[in-house]
């Protein structure tokens, strides 16, 4: 393997990767929160790139692509956050929460995919990219659009946790992921804390979404890999840090890249669960986190 | 020396279904008064602070006033704003986070103050209390149980309280912490808070109270000075059963 072949694959697995971390990181917040893994989340990353398909009307460009991204993010924002009271509050509280919202979240993934194919159609799309062309670095050429979705990614992941930690709303959403009992017994508002949770995180996929979607072709069901690949990456990683499914979503691009390449499209996912099996064997709580569960 | 009611329950009650957990219950507390509040597990002592401060429900039936104004209709949160302050029997904080981000959550949910004011109280309170100022940024989980109890009373003194509502806060400590946090309430006191205390360790309670309100079934069964309440058969029998 050349020097310009090794960087150009290493190259490919980080932008994979930061796209990885945005979504993984999205539901890593989601579960350590409200104990919930949202299956709908793939779905919500697909309809944030039709939306963005939508509002960018087949015009590309830097400015038409970052209103497409930002309505997307708002949009779905909203609809993560309503998701809250319909997906995960009337069943809290309840023995069986975690089984109910998988089954609740997997009928809101089916419910939003036919959504899509019925206002969408089956057609394969496109988001038109913000900058088109390529550039070339250590003798492989790279797109400006890749760039810009590894620059983005890590830029929102940054802000997140900036959010988190250094805002009054962001510390009540690490309270009440902490210890909801005492968070409630300080007055916070629990409800609207979850539903910004799932708004935040459902954003996060929209912006996912909208890189992806014009990057690759996508159809309703689009949402799918990313997701399978987000687990992957939350229990490789664990959640006990921020940084933990952040970290690993940079090990699954990397890996899923080079497998690609050395074994072909077909044996990658095969790879990322060998890895993800051998870590539950001797590592169960992932390879960047504590035995605990926390933001 | 003339008394002024600071805070005042008229006929408080809450039942759950057929059960009183505190019926009918009426004391007043003078401003700078350190109330005891003593009784066996389950006679509604806990459920008195929870009614008072709304956190997590409200009275059934009664009364409280603030200062001769009303704040039984208040939300916990604006209750808390006018100053009535609470801390809890087992020690909530939020163990990922540092000790400084467990105050400041409060400060801002219930005072609404951020960024640099926050700060200050958060400091203040943290030197009125005795909290060490270099726990601050350590995870509140990795404090001892004393500490945690130090944090929580910390976070109850940074949001100004005129009433401090402390639920047990010697319970699971050994002498010297008992002591320590005997201090601490003697110099909040004599900061001016009016302190309403529940407190199973009874040395500590008759040696801060001015008075002692004993509970049995949600109700007041004694009411005076400690040293005379504590010998009160019907304290007695409360605490230990009826002789035979």
């Amino acid at each position: 393997m050349s020097a310009d072949t090794f960087f150009f694959v290493g190259a490919s697995g980080l932008i994979l990767g930061g796209l990885y971390a945005l979504m993984a990181t999205g539901l890593a917040v989601v579960w350590t929160t409200l104990g919930v893994f949202n299956f709908a989340h793939g779905a919500f990353l697909a309809l944030g790139a039709y939306v963005a398909w939508q509002v960018s009307d087949g015009s590309g460009g830097p400015a038409t692509f970052l209103l497409a991204a930002c309505v997307s993010a708002a949009v779905l924002f909203c609809l993560g956050y309503v998701s809250h009271f319909a997906l995960v509050k009337p069943f809290e509280r309840k023995k069986n929460m975690v089984l109910l919202s998988v089954i609740t979240t997997l009928a809101a993934a089916a419910i939003i995919e036919n959504a899509i194919l019925l206002i969408w159609g089956p057609r394969d799309k496109q988001v038109p990219a913000a900058v088109e062309g390529s550039f070339e670095l250590f003798g492989s050429a790279l797109r400006y659009q890749d760039i810009l979705a590894l620059v983005t990614a890590l830029a929102a992941l940054v802000v997140l946790a900036t959010f988190l930690r250094r805002t009054a709303t962001g510390r009540s959403m690490r309270a009440v992921a902490q210890n909801r009992e005492a968070a409630e017994l300080m007055g916070l508002r629990t409800s609207h804390l979850f539903a910004l949770t799932i708004g935040i995180s459902t954003a996060m996929a929209a912006l996912a979404g909208v890189f992806i979607g014009s990057l690759r072709f996508m159809n309703p069901s689009f949402g799918a890999d990313p997701l399978m690949k987000s687990l992957i990456v939350v229990i490789l990683g664990g959640v006990a840090r921020f940084t933990s499914p952040i970290a690993a979503a940079f090990v699954v691009g990397l890996a899923e890249a080079f497998s690609t390449f050395f074994l072909g499209l077909y044996w990658s996912p095969a790879v990322l669960f060998g890895m993800m099996i051998a870590v539950l064997v001797v590592k169960p709580e992932g390879l960047f986190s504590r035995r605990t569960k926390t933001l | 020396m003339t008394s002024v009611p600071c805070l005042q329950a008229r006929g408080l009650t809450k039942s759950f279904g057929a059960l009183a957990a505190v019926d009918d219950l009426c004391f007043t507390v003078d401003k700078g008064e350190i109330l005891g509040i003593a009784g066996p597990n389950g006679s509604g002592k806990s459920t008195l602070f929870n009614i008072i401060t709304h956190i997590p429900f409200g009275p059934t039936a009664g009364e409280v006033l603030l200062d001769g104004e009303p704040i039984h209709g208040l939300s916990d949160i604006e209750i808390t704003r006018r100053g009535v302050v609470r801390t809890f029997q087992r020690e909530a904080v939020f163990a990922s986070m540092s000790c400084v981000d467990n105050i400041l959550v409060a400060l801002e949910q219930t005072l609404g103050v951020r960024g640099k004011e926050a700060q200050r109280l958060a400091d203040e309170a943290s030197q009125t209390v005795g909290f060490p100022r270099n726990f601050h940024n350590q995870p509140a989980g990795a404090l001892t149980v004393f500490h945690q109890k130090q944090l929580m009373l910390t976070t109850a003194v940074a949001q100004r309280p005129k009433v401090l509502l402390l639920d047990e806060p010697a319970s699971s400590l050994v002498d010297d912490e008992i002591e320590r946090v005997r201090e601490v309430i003697l110099r909040l006191n004599r900061q001016g808070i009016t302190i309403l205390l529940i407190e199973h360790v009874l040395p500590l309670l008759t040696s801060v109270s001015n008075r002692l309100l004993v509970m049995e079934q949600g109700a007041g069964i004694a009411e005076g000075d400690p040293r005379e309440v504590i010998r009160d058969p019907r304290v007695i029998e409360a605490y230990l059963g009826a002789v035979a």
